[in-house]
């Protein structure tokens, strides 16, 4: 077959320049660092690259949402740290103002010790975090969660928003409370209840704190109220002082019960639930207790009340004393509710971080895999690279010297010379 | 007397044979020469009684060495890797482009939906909304800039076409010119070959195939010339140019028109060639990847920015911003208009909305109007995929279109056609309609500050399936037009490294015959100079004869 020297030389030049592109692309990968040097590469490793890079910005981000969520949290367990510790102190002056001991002017100067922690609570309740947005609020981050009227009465202006966070792919978490679930609210599915006596009652009768004795009662979650009257229960043509319990599911109408005679200081059984009512009520009087749950839990009203009370002197009056005595109790029970309220939800809010810390965990480690799998899609394998490099050098000096020697020792012409 | 004379014929001969050798191997390496050689045969004898005695050699013709198949097939060979080099050399630079994920479209993308969780995990912070409009605005941009570049392609790919169907034309004038120089040369030596004007012609042939795979056909010496299925560039001595036009159907698009005789003589017409009619050479494949890759790619970009600015917008527009008020547009975008044929003769005009872009598909719509009903059909699979009255278009609900509503106006006449391109100017017209950090409508229904629900929900796009019937999110979109890009690019690659294997092997076959081999010619240098020394030795051999006899007399 004839050679003809023209073609000789372009194959052996081009033979030459796919050596050496080959080895181009060698150099860039080891270059680079990257086995894709374009898409061309490996297409299905470069778009699966793409892909993976956009999970891994995603769990990075995730990462950040969480430190948000964490940042948030922090300061709202700051915050309820120190509405918990106000409200142990009020209970302690709600306690210290039942003293018998204590006369009018005593108990004034505790009212101004409640107008005190009435303030710090609304500081508390009004919060703000780094960027001036209200913690308690709800959506509306720029309102305060509560507001002073007009007649002085601090009121929830928040709502119910709770400001979600994607921690995960799939968690979105609430990053905060609403101030109305903080300070006006029983700890869902508490069975306590709160007992009051009307303001308007001319007796002394007092009532005491409600007891659930059998939490599978009947009645228990129902509200009582007990209505005083003068009624000849045993028929001896006299009137006893009785008592007529009305009971209230809030579902259907309430039912009365038939009424009984009164004994001071006698637990009254209401199906469940016991309480106790001691003194010398009159006719006419009337006492309720109802579930917290359906209670007026507001605990800025609940310090108004107190102060008031305080403020009102019952020196030498049995009838305001036992007024007096009413009040602190139902604050006293209220104050609980809310304190075991603050302390659920400061619960959460220490459930909600530890879940972070977990989602961290978890981010980090699949973080670690995403990296490895990107990195396993595009960057070199360098024993390969650097071994093929040395091959390929090997084999381009090779092709050059073959080329050379064969020009140069098979031309008859160049012989000649 | 004789030796002087068979002397002379030797002479003749081996001048004759060095000549040519010499002529080899001056144009060794000259492109398209065919080796040429020496046909001699014996001068004939005298006879006589005695028998008959030989006259010496005689030079018959100088020819070629010449194989009409093992040319055609290097000349097609070539094409073909002509087609894929001019396609390797555009699709290549696509490749280039989106070869770093960790800058263009990608990274932007990813940004975006960190600073729209960003918002929605603190939507009160002033600085974190700024943050996201930086960042849409960055995405805007470099998916403009994509299309740009895309854009930047087809109009080099316009010029070049231009430029080629030029070149195209001129060698088709010297294809011609040849054709008559080769007529007369042979007419002026008794017909013997003009090798060198074959060559040359041979030579045009070939490169004019690396434009455009011709098809030659012989009529007698001249070479007639034809493209395509059967489109005639030169026929006798009668030319008919290709021409670069604009196409009537889509006026952005630089098409090949060939001119063909109306009936009238001396009258011409252009006529629009299809681009898949014509392969092979440059042209061929410039066309195929302007068919095949540039409208598919610059198609699946403006699918992408249309179907986020949609799910994005929709989305948004659920939203409350930061004073309360609800949500605007975020992303602008336009909504399509056919282009109405040139040679539309009706009032007819066609746009589209889009409905559900998770429908959409990245392919082109042709729309003809017989008189009474409309035809659409998807291009370039040519998929019909509505025929009817178009009434039903426009009712209520419309029939859709892959997710488009098609708004018809106007009067057409029966014959009138339109293009509908929805996705190819999405990239294009993508843009931020909003530049007030505090209309970004963080907020759902609710409201307020430190709502961040809507921005929940916007943030969520990022993984949402809104593209392709629910198969892909926005960024496995743009990772599948990379896949796209690098497997026409792999294949590219791996068709033209085959390509030129195949024209390594059809060259060596056809220099085999046609080529110079140096070392050949020096040992018929050598062989040719001895015959002349030979012939020359005849003539002194006649000489001394000569002399013995004029001795003899003395």
């Amino acid at each position: 077959m004839r050679i003809s020297t023209s073609l000789m030389y372009q194959t052996g030049l081009s033979t030459l320049g796919a050596q050496q592109s080959d080895l181009m692309h060698l150099f860039q990968q080891i270059g680079t660092g990257r086995r894709l040097v374009t898409p061309a590469d490996d297409p299905l490793a470069a778009a699966q690259a793409l892909n993976m890079s956009q999970t891994l910005a995603l769990n990075t981000r995730y990462a950040d949402n969480r430190a948000i969520a964490k940042q948030n949290l922090g300061i709202e367990e700051n915050t309820l740290n120190s509405v918990t510790q106000a409200l142990q102190d009020i209970k302690t002056r709600v306690v210290e103002a039942g003293n018998g001991t204590y006369a009018d002017a005593n108990r004034r100067s505790l009212a101004d010790v409640l107008k005190n922690y009435r303030e710090t609570l609304l500081g508390y309740a009004n919060a703000t975090d780094g960027n001036g947005q209200h913690l308690f609020s709800g959506y509306k981050g720029d309102a305060p969660a509560y507001v002073k009227a007009s007649d002085g009465s601090i009121v929830w202006s928040g709502d119910s928003g709770q400001r979600m966070i994607q921690v995960d792919q799939t968690r979105r978490m609430s990053s905060g409370d609403v101030g109305a679930d903080i300070f006006n609210r029983a700890t869902p599915g508490t069975n306590s209840y709160v007992a009051t006596a009307h303001s308007s009652n001319s007796g002394t009768g007092l009532i005491g704190s409600t007891s659930v004795t059998d939490p599978a009662g009947a009645n228990v979650g129902k509200s009582f109220s007990i209505a005083f009257s003068e009624v000849d229960i045993d028929g001896d043509g006299t009137l006893e002082m009785a008592y007529t319990v009305t009971i209230d599911d809030g579902v259907s109408s309430p039912t009365s019960l038939p009424p009984q005679a009164y004994v001071d200081g006698q637990a009254i059984d209401l199906g469940g639930v016991s309480v106790v009512i001691s003194g010398q009520p009159e006719a006419g009087d009337a006492f309720e207790t109802e579930p917290a749950q359906s209670a007026d839990l507001d605990l800025f009203a609940t310090l108004d009340a107190l102060i008031e009370i305080l403020e009102t002197p019952v020196d030498g009056d049995p009838v305001a004393q036992a007024k007096l005595t009413n009040i602190l109790n139902t604050a006293n029970q209220k104050i609980t509710i809310n304190h075991d309220n603050v302390l659920t939800v400061r619960a959460s809010v220490g459930a909600r971080l530890d879940e972070l810390d977990k989602l961290d965990a978890n981010g980090a480690q699949r973080g670690l895999g995403y990296e490895d799998h990107l990195s396993k899609l595009e960057n070199v394998d360098w024993y390969q690279a650097i071994s093929d490099l040395q091959l390929r050098q090997t084999a381009l000096q090779a092709a050059a010297m073959a080329f050379q020697s064969i020009q140069a020792n098979t031309s008859l012409f160049m012989q000649k010379r | 007397m004789n030796l002087y004379n068979l002397g002379l014929t030797g002479l003749n001969a081996a001048q004759a044979r060095l000549t040519t050798t010499g002529h080899n191997i001056t144009n060794a390496d000259t492109d398209g020469y065919n080796r040429q050689s020496v046909l001699v045969s014996t001068a004939g004898g005298t006879g006589t009684t005695a028998g008959f005695f030989g006259r010496g050699v005689m030079v018959d013709s100088v020819r070629r060495s010449y194989d009409g198949f093992l040319y055609r097939q290097l000349v097609s060979a070539q094409s073909d890797g002509a087609s894929m080099v001019a396609y390797g050399s555009q699709i290549s630079q696509l490749n280039n482009l989106l070869a770093d994920r960790t800058v263009g479209i990608s990274p932007a993308m990813d940004n975006f939906f960190n600073g729209m969780h960003a918002v929605a995990s603190n939507p009160a912070d002033p600085a974190g909304r700024q943050e996201l409009l930086g960042q849409a605005a960055n995405l805007v941009t470099q998916i403009n800039e994509a299309n740009r570049f895309l854009n930047d392609q087809r109009n080099d790919i316009n010029n070049q076409i231009a430029t080629t169907v030029n070149q195209i034309n001129s060698y088709v004038e010297r294809i011609n010119e040849l054709n008559t120089q080769i007529s007369a040369a042979k007419a002026s030596t008794t017909s013997q070959p003009p090798n060198d004007l074959y060559d040359q012609r041979d030579q045009l042939i070939t490169e004019m195939n690396q434009l455009i795979r011709v098809n030659v056909t012989e009529q007698g010496d001249s070479f007639n010339l034809s493209v395509g299925n059967g489109q005639v560039l030169l026929s006798g001595k009668q030319a008919f140019p290709l021409r670069a036009v604009s196409s009537s159907i889509d006026p952005s698009r630089t098409v090949v028109a060939f001119t063909a005789p109306t009936g009238n003589p001396g009258q011409t017409m252009e006529v629009e060639l299809a681009d898949s009619v014509l392969q092979g050479g440059r042209l061929g494949g410039l066309l195929q990847y302007r068919r095949e890759s540039l409208d598919a790619v610059q198609n699946d970009l403006g699918r992408m920015a249309i179907g986020l600015a949609k799910a994005f917008n929709d989305q948004h527009l659920m939203g409350v911003d930061l004073n309360g008020d609800p949500g605007g547009e975020f992303f602008s975008y336009v909504e399509p208009t056919a282009m109405g044929d040139a040679g539309n003769l009706g009032t007819g005009g066609i746009s589209a909305t889009f409905v559900d872009t998770n429908r959409l598909t990245t392919s082109d719509y042709r729309i003809d109007f017989d008189g009474s009903s409309y035809t659409i059909t998807r291009v370039p699979e040519n998929t019909q995929v509505y025929i009817g009255d178009g009434s039903d278009l426009g009712g209520t609900p419309p029939t859709l279109i892959d997710g488009l509503q098609i708004n018809l106006s106007g009067t057409p006449v029966a014959g009138d056609s339109w293009m509908l391109q929805p996705t190819r100017n999405g990239a294009r017209d993508l843009a931020l309609a909003i530049s007030d950090p505090a209309k970004v409508a963080a907020a759902d229904a609710a409201g307020g500050s430190a709502n961040g629900n809507n921005a929940l929900e916007l943030a969520a796009l990022q993984t949402a399936k809104i593209l392709g019937r629910g198969t892909m999110n926005v960024k496995e979109s743009f990772s599948q037009l990379v896949d796209h890009v690098g497997v026409q690019t792999q294949q590219n690659a791996t068709s033209s490294k085959a390509q030129a294997n195949l024209i390594q092997q059809t060259s060596a076959a056809q220099q085999a015959l046609s080529g110079v081999n140096l070392n050949e010619e020096e040992i018929n240098l050598q062989r040719y100079t001895e015959q002349f020394v030979a012939a020359s030795r005849l003539i002194d051999v006649g000489s001394q004869l000569f002399d013995t006899i004029l001795g003899l007399k003395a």
